[in-house]
């Protein structure tokens, strides 16, 4: 997947967000200022898809609001690492090495694995 | 000088947030009045020289025609009488609070010295009380505008207001006067305050002063309302809000304008802009450009809307920034705007951005003057802002993340507190370079006396240079005022003074800007945790001093300890000893002196 154009998603994401918080009168436009300049100085370009990855759960921290936009963002970053190591875990099983297999999965649950794709 | 008690105000837009302070009941009169003695601003009661100031005495005919003592059956008429020893009720009560008399008995301005003696064209001796109607609507063209009067005697337009009679409800007297002088027939129980208190009006004297309670109604839709001028009107009419207008209207009539305006638009989420045009919402604006940006499909990149929201806002009627005409309520005023606009950040850092930015503006604005080099301003203003930045940062431990100081958390406070002395003596000789003072200022901070702090207090003050200051003296005249538990008391008994070798004048100078920036540097910290004590919206009563520009704080401290029935030289006292705990903060952390000859 194309960094910039994942960064962009999250990015229109949260302006739908706001969009409807705006209408519906449950934001104010202070607040979308506010939420609107620290997404601009979160999600910089460039930016890889590791650091969206860091990046994107810190975003509802002061912004309940944005959750909507982020859990999808941590949901594929899940999914991601589960597949990859699921594979890696597959091929140590297939070459005999359980251990190192169960070392793997074990890690995997901890959180700040660095999943290479 | 007597002391009788006063009434607190009720709402928070008084005192020192009140329309601008003391400036027309000083320089602007009434052309029945006789010329104003001069009296220059920030003059007080306690610091005029009353040898010099020998104001006309001036009591207008029709006031003294209408002395209702002279029939007291007939309730048109509305005066006082002229010997005060008549009147029944000698409590003169004002929203400013205690009202001190003079030697006479006669109440006194608590501005201040206007110039005149007497009640010039006000009937009552001290309060007169009046209320003012703000009536607003949107014209057919989307324009605001407000019923206005133009007044008989000074042919200006205004607000179509007048005095509240004996016994009447506030609500009553703003239908009433709006009747009585704009035939219109509107009912005020569900008007909005804006403002209780002190009016900046040219018929005020040093004896009699005008106060107002300020209501807005704004009309709906469709109401017809025709206006035709009666009483003391000349002309009424449907004034078009812009910036023209309103900064014409009579005495303080453009300060409450404003507030009503600012007030309405917090309200309904509408703007007006400096011509008048009502204009859609912020959030409106926002939703728009969210809109728009959809509709462009693909061409349209998330971070330019994102720019756009953060740089969008129409330009409302709003106080500017201050300069360094603006008087010590206007700078009060925005540091408190800023403060409570600062909250609305999501980090600390943003707060603080801008709470540094309005400390370090308004600390160099009176720098400047302070020093007598208005020009330097603007450069100052770089340094105290930075200055007021860097230190307020060390302050983030103490606050949570919606900038509420945690009480578990006073240690972090308190270091931060300490540390800004250090952040302001590296900021120091910038502030000095671009002031134009060159002195050795580790030199001045590690000589400077008591008597050298007393010497700019009484500047300051504009009270005479204080001379044959006795140590033991001042040092008990400050145990007898300053709590045993108040931070800093134990510099009382290891000042130093020194009455021969005083600092020279740039060297006083400079040890002006070296106090004004070491309270920058703390005050912002102080500002942090007051504007989040603020009470719904508003700055809480107990915590307003905070917002107090440092001179403004200053006077305040001279003065409470004058109303204890101190001497002026024990007030200069104290308020030095308050000063000098920013030089103690200072002075250990001045360089050691090198061997020579002692000063």
């Amino acid at each position: 997947m194309d960094p910039e154009a994942y960064r962009k998603k999250l990015e229109l994401d949260i302006l739908t967000i706001i969009e409807e918080k705006l209408r519906n009168g449950q934001m104010d436009a202070e607040r979308a200022k506010a939420i609107a300049r620290m997404v601009l100085d979160k999600l910089h370009p460039p930016l890889t898809l590791e650091q969206i990855h860091q990046i994107a759960p810190t975003l509802d921290d002061h912004f309940a609001e944005l959750a909507k936009a982020v859990m999808p963002i941590i949901h594929d970053h899940e999914e991601e690492v589960k597949k990859v190591v699921s594979e890696h875990a597959s091929k140590l099983i297939k070459s005999g090495k359980i251990d190192e297999a169960l070392s793997i999965l074990k890690q995997a649950t901890q959180k700040g694995i660095e999943v290479k794709t | 000088m007597e002391i009788t008690a006063g009434i607190k105000p009720t709402l928070e837009n008084t005192g020192s947030e009140s329309p601008k302070g003391h400036i027309k009941a000083r320089t602007e009169k009434p052309d029945t009045y006789p010329e104003r003695a001069p009296v220059s601003d920030g003059v007080s009661w306690e610091t005029i020289d009353k040898s010099k100031y020998h104001p006309p005495y001036f009591v207008d005919n029709r006031v003294l025609a209408n002395d209702r003592t002279k029939d007291p059956k007939n309730k048109k008429l509305w005066a006082d009488p002229e010997d005060i020893s008549l009147l029944e009720d000698k409590k003169f009560l004002s929203y400013e609070g205690e009202v001190r008399l003079d030697e006479k008995g006669r109440p006194l301005n608590p501005r201040g010295p206007t110039g005149i003696e007497g009640r010039g064209e006000l009937g009552r001796w001290g309060a007169n009380k009046a209320a003012d109607p703000i009536v607003f609507r949107t014209n057919e063209d989307g324009f605001m505008e407000m019923i206005t009067i133009k007044r008989k005697d000074t042919g200006e337009w205004a607000i179509p207001g007048g005095m509240v009679d004996e016994g009447e409800r506030v609500t009553a007297t703003l239908k009433r006067e709006l009747g009585e002088e704009t035939s219109a027939n509107l009912d005020f129980e569900d008007a909005q305050p804006i403002y209780q208190g002190y009016v900046d009006d040219p018929r005020n004297t040093d004896n009699a002063w005008m106060e107002t309670d300020a209501f807005y109604l704004y009309l709906p839709e469709g109401t017809k309302t025709n206006l035709q001028a009666g009483d003391d009107a000349s002309d009424s009419k449907w004034m078009v809000l812009n910036e023209e207008s309103v900064n014409s209207l009579y005495a303080s009539h453009a300060d409450l304008v404003q507030r009503a305006i600012r007030s309405w638009q917090e309200k309904t989420g509408f703007v007006v802009d400096k011509e008048g045009n009502i204009k859609k919402s912020a959030e409106g604006e926002i939703v728009s450009q969210i809109t728009e940006a959809r509709a462009n499909g693909n061409n349209s990149n998330p971070d330019d809307v994102l720019e756009e929201i953060v740089s969008s806002g129409a330009e409302i009627l709003s106080a500017s920034e201050p300069t360094i005409e603006s008087s010590s309520e206007q700078l009060q005023s925005y540091l408190v705007t800023e403060a409570k606009s600062a909250l609305g950040q999501p980090t600390f850092n943003t707060r603080n951005e801008l709470m540094g930015k309005a400390v370090g503006l308004e600390s160099s604005l009176l720098a400047a003057k302070s020093i007598g080099k208005p020009e330097v301003a603007d450069k100052l203003r770089g340094v105290f802002t930075q200055a007021a930045e860097e230190s307020g940062k060390t302050f983030a431990g103490a606050f949570d993340e919606t900038g509420k100081k945690m009480e578990d958390k006073n240690g972090e406070y308190d270091t931060a507190m300490k540390a800004a002395g250090e952040v302001a003596l590296q900021h120091l000789p910038d502030a000095l370079k671009v002031a134009g003072i060159n002195v050795d200022i580790q030199k001045v901070l590690r000589d400077a006396t008591f008597n050298d702090v007393l010497r700019v207090t009484a500047k300051e003050l504009g009270q005479p240079e204080p001379v044959g200051i006795d140590p033991d003296q001042v040092r008990q005249t400050l145990h007898s005022m300053v709590p045993n538990n108040e931070y800093g008391v134990e510099h009382i008994d290891t000042m130093p003074f020194d009455e021969n070798t005083p600092l020279s004048e740039q060297e006083q100078k400079a040890l002006d800007v070296a106090v004004r920036l070491a309270n920058a540097t703390w005050k912002v910290g102080q500002v942090h945790r007051a504007a989040w004590e603020g009470n719904d919206g508003r700055i809480n009563p107990d915590v307003r001093e905070v917002f107090n520009p440092f001179d403004l704080l200053k006077k305040t401290q001279f003065d409470r300890v004058i109303q204890e029935g101190r001497q002026p030289q024990e007030a200069l006292t104290r308020v030095g000893f308050e000063i000098y705990k920013d030089v103690a903060q200072l002075k250990p952390l001045v360089a050691q002196p090198q061997p020579g000859p002692a000063r």
